[in-house]
């Protein structure tokens, strides 16, 4: 009869407590960075438009609200899905509101809609319609 | 020769990895709740916020001018169920910079409140003019008036 030689099951509970204490480290350790950057992971914001009006052929002002916690700054506007071709980069602190230019090509009588994004990705829809 | 070897038995090694394995396992779940609970009331806030917002009501009851100056008192009738505050108001979208007085007042449920405040381009006789009022909420309501 052939003498069959493995490992004795000290060694095989050794290798087992070796695996679990790895498993859960890298379990632990994975989860909890996930978990972690969960729970520091910013929401964006929230801000409103007052009022807004298209004054002349290239300006569009809008008055706009920041209702979160945490100050914003404007960072890019659409027009009819469109960039615009440019926009005050204003700082909104929370519970103010502040007046931004957004420039694009206006004709009185036309309705436009607007997307206003800040850098933290919070964005505002309205539409004005141009009347000058 | 038999070799005596000392050291945990089998039972031992496998409490060991239970204990291991339900102390894993206690400190992550104590985690993810917290994470999860801190979620959760940011998202009821939101939402109460935003509930908030699609059912606030206000009208604007009287505007009165003098004829003279160019200074102007409305009546806001606050007709949801809870407080509003007046934060803002817009005449043909400028921004009202003085007031007299009634801005930032509470408005209960149910309420009239008088805002007095100086209108930011001339009033002229038989014009028509947009009244933007915005409550802390950040709800815009418009009015047309004529004057």
């Amino acid at each position: 009869m052939k003498a069959r030689k493995g490992i004795s099951a000290y060694i095989a509970v050794l290798f087992l407590v070796g695996l679990a204490v790895a498993g859960g480290v890298i379990l632990y350790t994975g989860l909890l960075g996930s978990l972690g950057s969960l729970s520091t992971y910013e929401l964006p914001g929230t801000i409103s438009v007052d009022a807004a009006s298209i004054g002349n052929t290239t300006t569009c002002f809008a008055y706009i609200r920041n209702l979160g916690d945490e100050s914003v700054v404007i960072n890019s506007a659409y027009i009819d899905g469109e960039d615009a071709t440019s926009v005050s980069a204003v700082t909104i602190n929370p519970d103010t509101v502040q007046k931004v230019r957004i420039d694009g090509a206006f004709v009185s009588g036309t309705k436009y809609g607007f997307k206003v994004i800040t850098t933290d990705n919070t964005q505002v829809v309205f539409s004005v319609k141009a009347d000058f | 020769m038999f070799r005596n070897r000392s050291g945990v038995s089998e039972i031992q090694a496998s409490l060991i990895i239970l204990v291991i394995v339900s102390s894993a396992g206690a400190i992550l779940y104590s985690t993810s709740l917290e994470v999860l609970n801190s979620y959760e009331e940011r998202m009821n806030y939101e939402k109460e916020a935003e509930t908030e917002r699609i059912l606030e009501r206000v009208c604007l009851a009287s505007v009165y001018w003098n004829g003279i100056d160019d200074n102007l008192t409305i009546t806001v009738y606050n007709y949801c169920e809870f407080d509003i505050k007046v934060v803002e108001i817009y005449i043909n979208s400028n921004k009202v910079d003085t007031y007299q007085y009634g801005k930032e007042s509470p408005i209960l449920s149910g309420e009239l409140r008088e805002i007095s405040f100086l209108c930011p381009e001339n009033i002229l006789s038989d014009s028509a003019y947009s009244i933007i009022i915005v409550t802390e909420r950040g709800v815009p309501s418009e009015f047309l008036w004529y004057s």
